[in-house]
């Protein structure tokens, strides 16, 4: 019997500790002298797919693309038509255009163990710790930037919970601002203390802003964005002058004359590398992205009659005609042949945010707060330089209404396909512009104002089980 | 010298202290069989009420040490009536009746315990050799179908060697091992389905192998010839035995043991063929008008349709019939070896069964050997152990979902059989191409590719085992046992795949060629001490109590890699590096658990009352919490009503009562538990780390079974009648689920216990033996079994089981409140349902004001929609066999028959035939009179209701012949043998069945939980003959 009870007790706990060697444990990878760099990459590989997550489907809703993929109507018809609920069109919560969500906040969740690694750290020093965390906080801000641009009215969550099993709670639009302008402030003060460099190294794309001191210009022209579009919310006057002096930390270069001049900024980089990724939007690898006539009926021309530059450099003309599906009642899009050129390979660089759309940012900034004169000078700056048109015929004189008109045009053509017609159009009331290819009957199209909160979200919070919780149409029951 | 180490080890044990044989007489005998007369050798003779004995030798004669003054002998042997008898002298000889009904033997009740079947508290499912091999199958559980009841077996498909699963009582889990434990003397062995690699040709999925690649399980391995017997437990409460690892039942398999005196010999020879039961058959079209639109875009195609077609009707070729019709012969040779010397005995065999599959450049070869050795040494240590060596070979050729074009069922179900496929194309000299359906690099010409392709399994198996038992004490009251006992279980299996560049189908992936090697080791060990006590107090009221104690320490591991190549250079038939695209993987998986247990089991009232009780702690490296021991407790009881209605009528001459609660566990899956970092990719040369969108639990838990089970057994008519009869609950709690996480904390999902399931059902057997004479008996026996399941509580959104189509063909779906065995797919409603401005859904009514309802097929009603829905139920009715067994002087004839009423299937294969427009049944008339019967079906599947194509698999199935004839004397002394024996042996001879295609049993998808009713262009039936001579020496 001793026998046995011995026998039995020899067999410890230890020796049920198997190590899964398929998989890398949190605990194993973060412990490995290389993981900064690995995780600091994977936060750099998170964001290249994050900004173009928010190009695609905000260039459908702000007629700028399509995606036409054969077979697979649906990337059509679930942006521009969407569903009925309740006598009203809205989009599909399950459907395709649910926008960029959990994309994002996947990205929080590695910026939330990045900095849990960079406090747990015995061997970087203040400075490195400082450098880190800023760059961290910046991405912090960009992301959630993404969410309230795409979602707007909704609101959503800030807060990663170190369980994910608990819901974080859904804060207002107002609130996702103030944490996105809070992010990048407090990325900017670390940065300022980062020292002289990174304790990983950064992607090419990111040459020329790759020290805490110059990623700090990066930090700041995120803000200006994020200002410009809180101070068209909630965030008024007082938002506007956030624009104009987060613009004169950035890498603004408003006497820029010059393609390479008005391109200067960070890229998102692509390769064909194994295991990397190449440029979804590259006349090379997708042919199935469409750019909107309206590029084309509503170019400017220049002196000479030809285009402006901006359209001619950016625009392929006589593609093959190819349009939404065609249903019963008819067609569901209008057909295109254009298509666009900014991505001639598949390795060409996608820009994060340029001198260009700094410019025109400052050219925001200075309408709204009264300098009708500067607002002019810099969309000019850009409209002459960059489209090569004739200067613009608003002047002081004209009425704020028309010079924002002029503005958003330099807008469209400068930034075409970055993602910003849509939320340029909603922030000043101006969706019912954008054109739509089917104007009545049942497939009549229409303009969503936000993207939905996704079912999937939905029914984890709503803390139900079980199906038709919210009919099988959906509503965002939620949003607050 | 043989004395005299006899007379050191009689010291040793008399020096050894609590020796119990200081006193005390011998008693002798002889133990014969009441028919004939012939003696019992192996029949077991104890002291009534303890657990060891004596065994009688070739000749029936035994010797036993008893204590002095009057005992009562117990003699029990396999196939006859116990006897007991109070003795008092030095002789006592016994005359034994035959056991018609197999009320005799035992039941495994723990590690290293048993109890006697009449007292059984719990469902008993035996099946012993002779049953077992009524007609050779190609892997145990083929065997093993139609005997036992509450078991559930399917056969995957026709591929030979195997590819079969077992599921008892319904499935116990969604996402957990579905799989009864293995346990072959003590040896706990792997089952596992190592999916070969047939994907990588086939690209039945995106990956290089997959669970549709007609997958062998490893039970494959195990040959049924060196079978003793095998209980199968069923309940919890005779699982719980093996805690964590038995929700889903265990197997206890026994191999044959040496047999005392002269070494007796056995060869058996059998020889046999192979047919296909059934061939889905093909249209035979009309006209070239009728043809033109089903043959594709090929010009050649078209060209061969005006002149096959002209004179109408068109040619039609049976192109299966040559697929499917390889009927060379099939061998199997056995030989074995059984004898005993003194306190040695051993059991030796070898076999070796080679048999082709129907379909072209398939089959399957199996060589084992085995020995197996038990040696007592004095009277208390008796070791014995066992040692397997298995080679397993098969040639699975090609079916099953296939999107390369070349398995044979599906493919052929887009191509008119309107030409030769079998004519050598003179430029090339090799078979012609394929041109219907496109004709293109989408298709292939089956002849062609069975007979260029590889698709082999290559399996060594080793398997040992070792116990030792030590007699600590042993007097009239007490004895105390403890053993040891270990067993390794090892194979490798080797899968090769090679698809020339040069066949027709090989550009489409734009490699020629294709190679793949799969390696697969696999490492069981399992380790247990037990110790025993025995007591028997001699009282009226209390007979004995066993007391057992030990523990278990079990290791399993998994490591997996291959290699896999496309574009292949003409000159390899392995992957290589100078090929344009390569591809490896390695995957590795190891368990280790741990347990203690302690069990009592006692015997009152004259051994009338029988109660047990037990719990089992067990803990593992799969859980969240290692450390954490998990309890898995039982109890049971049962009492014998003896001539329960003595005062009405003497015919009925037992009833047991027997009721049990036990709990059994099934272990969360390899990795569950971890909380792991990904690879995000490579950006600007440097790679990177995210966070695994599937979060790891750290507190996850084994899934949890309890179940309630009672039971009436009893006989009659002296024991001419006998019946078993169980009603059993079970509720499986803390399911393993997907939880979906909010996708605003970053990741997608969790494994959680979050679910429970119950399962009601009844079995039952009848056994008659309505004629018994000297020289004609017939016995009868029925089994019948039905179970319904249900999903009690879910604490995650419906979701549909994993493993299958989607809902335009039909799959399982856990949802709150419905039976998780339903088919859920398409089906068509009248209505469009809304939802009204605060987002409540607000339920429709038809365009034709009626309340919305189910549409039928090709019924067309405006405002109609297409939803998910509950269609039909895959869990049969119920099932029942029947066996007849007549033993006619030197003849015996033995029928099983399986009934299965109910259980649908998603049937595919009929899908596909219908899309291409050749279903041999197409033209038939349909019930609306502009359509053909094949248009109707496939023409409501594309509208959104796919009910067309969800059948009813109800089947009742010839399982087993089996006619043996006991040669005569003479004919024996021929072949200078003691004995003779010639027999005619056939499996799945026959099924009457309505269902479309070929059985309903097949599942695509191999061996799976849910989602096992999916027939989509499987390798077909087949039935197989043998004719077997078994001499013995």
């Amino acid at each position: 019997m001793a026998v046995v009870a011995a026998a039995t007790v020899a067999c410890s706990a230890k020796d049920l500790n198997v190590t899964n060697p398929n998989v890398a444990s949190v605990g194993g990878a973060t412990a490995d002298p290389t993981a900064l760099q690995l995780l600091a990459t994977g936060l750099l590989a998170d964001y290249r797919g994050q900004t173009t997550s928010l190009m695609s489907p905000t260039g459908i809703l702000g007629r700028e693309s399509y995606n036409f993929t054969p077979q697979e109507g649906r990337n059509t018809t679930h942006y521009l038509i969407g569903i009925q609920v309740g006598g009203v069109q809205k989009l599909d919560p399950s459907g395709f255009a649910t926008g960029p969500w959990s994309g994002p906040y996947g990205m929080m969740r590695d910026i939330y163990n990045f900095k849990n690694t960079i406090a747990g750290s015995t061997t970087l020093t203040a400075a490195q710790k400082a450098a880190a965390l800023g760059m961290a906080q910046t991405f912090e801000g960009a992301c959630i930037l993404i969410i309230v641009s795409a979602h707007d009215a909704l609101g959503g969550p800030t807060e990663i919970k170190d369980d994910a099993t608990q819901l974080a709670p859904f804060v207002s639009r107002d609130s996702l601002y103030k944490f996105v302008l809070g992010s990048l402030d407090a990325g900017a003060t670390n940065l300022q203390n980062g020292g002289s460099a990174f304790p990983f190294t950064l992607h090419a794309g990111f040459n020329g802003f790759n020290t805490p001191a110059t990623f700090l210009q990066f930090n700041r022209a995120l803000k200006a964005r994020a200002a410009a579009y809180y101070a068209t919310a909630e965030g008024g006057a007082g938002a506007w002058q956030q624009v104009l002096s987060a613009l004169q930390a950035s890498f603004l270069n408003a006497g820029a004359t010059t393609r390479a001049q008005f391109d200067v900024g960070p890229t998102q980089i692509y390769s064909t590398a194994t295991g990397d990724a190449t440029n979804g939007f590259s006349v090379a690898t997708n042919t199935n992205l469409y750019a909107h006539m309206s590029f084309q009926t509503d170019v400017q021309k220049k002196a000479s009659g030809a285009n402006d530059d901006r359209y001619t450099a950016k625009i392929r003309t006589g593609l093959p005609s190819r349009q939404g599906p065609v249903t019963t009642d008819g067609p569901t899009s209008a057909s295109s042949t254009l298509g666009f050129a900014m991505y001639p390979v598949s390795t060409t660089p996608i820009p994060i945010i340029r001198n260009e759309e700094l410019i025109l940012l400052r050219a925001e900034a200075r309408l709204a707060t009264g300098d009708k004169a500067g607002a002019i000078a810099d969309i000019n700056q850009v409209r002459v330089n960059s489209g090569g048109l004739a200067p613009t015929t608003v002047t002081t004189a004209s009425s704020t209404d028309d010079i924002l008109t002029a503005l958003l045009y330099e807008k469209r053509y400068s930034l075409m396909l970055e993602g910003m017609r849509w939320i340029d159009m909603r922030r000043y009331g101006r969706l019912n512009q954008l054109p739509l290819d089917v104007a009545s009957g049942p497939n009549k199209n229409f303009v969503a104002t936000v993207f939905p909160i996704t079912q999937t979200e939905c029914l984890v919070r709503v803390g139900k089980t079980g199906d038709n919780i919210l009919g099988p149409n959906g509503t965002n029951s939620c949003a607050p | 010298m043989y004395r005299r180490i006899t007379m050191l080890v009689a010291a040793l044990l008399a020096a050894a202290p609590g020796s119990a044989f200081a006193q005390g007489r011998e008693i002798a005998g002889k133990v014969t069989a009441a028919e004939g007369g012939a003696p019992i050798t192996e029949a077991i003779i104890t002291q009534f009420g303890q657990p060891l004995g004596v065994r009688t030798n070739a000749a029936g004669e035994y010797r036993i040490r008893v204590p002095a003054g009057e005992v009562t002998l117990l003699v029990r042997a396999i196939g006859f009536k116990r006897q007991t008898a109070k003795v008092t002298g030095g002789t006592q000889d016994f005359v034994l009746d035959k056991d018609v009904l197999q009320l005799e033997g035992v039941t495994v009740t723990g590690q290293a315990t048993t109890l006697d079947k009449r007292n059984a508290s719990t469902a008993i499912a035996t099946v012993t050799a002779d049953e077992l091999i009524k007609a050779p199958a190609k892997s145990l559980e083929g065997n093993l179908a139609g005997k036992v009841a509450g078991a559930q077996i399917f056969e995957n498909s026709g591929v030979p060697g195997g590819g079969m699963q077992i599921q008892i009582r319904g499935a116990t889990s969604i996402n957990a091992s579905g799989d009864p434990l293995y346990v072959v003397d003590g040896v706990i062995v792997s089952n596992a389905s190592v999916a070969g690699g047939l994907a990588s040709i086939s690209r039945s999925s995106g990956s290089t192998s997959s669970s549709q690649d007609q997958v062998v399980n490893r039970l494959a391995d195990l040959n049924p010839n060196d079978i003793e017997s095998i209980e199968v437990l069923k309940s919890a409460a005779a699982s719980a035995i093996y805690g964590s690892r038995a929700t889903n039942g265990v197997v206890v398999i026994t191999t044959k043991k040496g047999r005392a005196g002269q070494t007796r010999y056995n060869v058996t020879q059998r020889v046999g063929t192979q047919q296909a039961t059934r061939l889905v058959g093909s249209r035979h079209f009309k006209d070239y008008a009728t043809v033109k639109p089903w043959i594709g875009s090929s010009a050649q195609a078209d060209s061969i349709a005006q002149a096959n077609c002209n004179p109408s009707p068109c040619k039609w070729y049976d192109w299966q019939s040559g697929i499917y019709g390889v009927e060379d012969p099939a061998f199997e040779t056995i030989l074995s070896a059984s004898g005993g010397i003194n306190n040695t005995r051993f059991y030796a065999s070898l076999n070796d069964r080679q048999n082709k599959g129907v379909e072209l450049n398939t089959g399957a070869r199996r060589t084992s050997g085995r020995i197996n050795l038990d040696q007592s040494i004095g009277d208390k240590l008796s070791i014995s152990g066992g040692i397997d060596v298995t080679h397993n070979f098969t040639q699975n050729g090609v079916g099953n979902n296939d999107n390369s074009g070349i398995s044979p069922t599906y493919a052929l179900g887009y191509a008119p059989a309107i030409y030769d496929l079998r004519q050598i194309d003179p430029t090339t000299g090799r078979l012609i191409k394929m041109v219907m359906n496109g004709g293109g690099s989408g298709t292939s010409n089956p002849f062609d590719v069975l007979t260029a392709i590889t698709n082999n399994e290559d399996t060594w198996r080793q398997t040992a085992n070792l116990r030792v038992g030590y007699t600590l004490l042993s007097s009239a009251q007490n004895t105390l046992q403890v053993t040891y006992l270990g067993g390794v279980d090892r194979y490798q299996l080797e899968g090769t795949q090679y698809s020339p560049g040069y066949l027709q189908f090989e550009p489409a992936d734009g490699f020629l060629g294709t190679a793949q090697v799969l390696n697969a080791d696999s490492r069981f060990i399992n380790q247990a001490v037990n110790a025993v006590w025995t007591y028997s107090p001699k009282w009226k009221f209390w007979n004995s109590a066993q007391t057992s104690f030990g523990g278990t320490y079990e290791t399993q591991k998994l490591n997996q890699y291959n290699i896999r190549s496309r574009g292949l250079l003409p000159t390899r038939l392995v992957p290589a590096t100078s090929s344009t695209d390569n591809t490896f993987g390695n995957t590795i998986t190891e368990t280790r658990d741990q347990s203690v247990y302690l069990n009592e089991q006692m015997i009152f009232l004259d051994e009338k009352l029988a109660i047990a009780a037990g719990v089992r702690a067990d803990r593992s490296s799969a859980n969240g919490d290692r450390e954490q021991y998990y309890t898995f407790p039982k109890f049971s009881a049962s009492y014998r009503f003896v001539n329960p209605l003595r005062m009405l009528t003497s015919k009925i001459d037992e009833i047991k009562a027997r009721a049990s609660f036990g709990r059994a566990g099934n272990r969360p899956n390899f990795g569950v538990r971890d909380v792991t970092i990904a690879s995000g990719g490579i950006i600007g040369g440097l790679g990177s780390l995210v966070a695994s969108g599937v979060l790891g639990n750290p507190s996850i838990r084994p899934e949890v079974m309890n179940e309630l089970e009672v039971g009436l057994d009893g006989s009659a008519f002296n024991q001419r009648v006998g019946f078993e009869a169980s009603h059993y609950e079970r509720v499986i709690k803390d399911l393993l689920v997907s939880f979906p996480l909010p996708q605003s904390s970053g990741l997608s999902s969790q494994t959680i216990n979050g679910g429970q399931m119950s399962t009601r059902g009844f079995e039952a057997s009848l056994t008659l033996v309505p004629i018994s004479r000297r020289n004609l008996e017939w016995s009868f026996r029925t089994t019948f079994q039905a179970n319904v399941q249900n999903v009690d509580q879910l604490r995650v959104p419906s979701f549909a089981v994993g493993g299958s189509f989607g809902s335009s063909y039909g799959r399982n779906r856990i949802a709150l409140g419905t039976r998780p065995t339903m088919i859920w797919g398409n089906l068509r409603y009248s209505c469009v349902n809304t939802t009204d401005a605060s987002g409540k859904l607000v339920v429709g009514t038809g365009a034709d004001g009626k309340p919305c309802r189910r549409l039928a097929p090709n019924e067309v009603v405006a405002n109609s929609v297409t939803r998910d829905s509950m269609i039909a139920d895959a869990n049969p009715r119920q099932q029942t066999q029947f066996l007849n067994t007549v033993t006619w002087g030197r003849w015996n004839l033995s029928v099983l028959l399986d009934w299965r009423n109910g259980g649908y299937t998603s049937d595919m294969t009929k899908n596909i035939w219908d899309e291409g427009g050749n279903s041999r049944d197409y033209d038939a008339a349909s019930p609306d009179p502009a359509k053909t019967l094949g248009q109707w079906r496939y023409a409501s599947f594309s509208g959104g209701n796919i009910s067309t194509y969800i059948d009813d698999g109800s089947y009742v199935k010839l399982r087993e012949i089996t006619i043996t004839y006991d040669a005569p004397r003479r004919w024996a002394d021929f072949a200078r043998a003691r004995e003779m024996r010639l027999s005619f042996q056939a499996r799945n001879l026959a099924m009457w069945s309505k269902y479309w295609s070929f059985d309903p049993e097949f599942n695509n998808f191999g061996n799976s939980n849910f989602n096992r009713f999916i027939d989509l262009g499987p390798y077909p039936p087949s039935k197989q003959f043998f004719f077997s001579v078994d001499l013995g020496y």
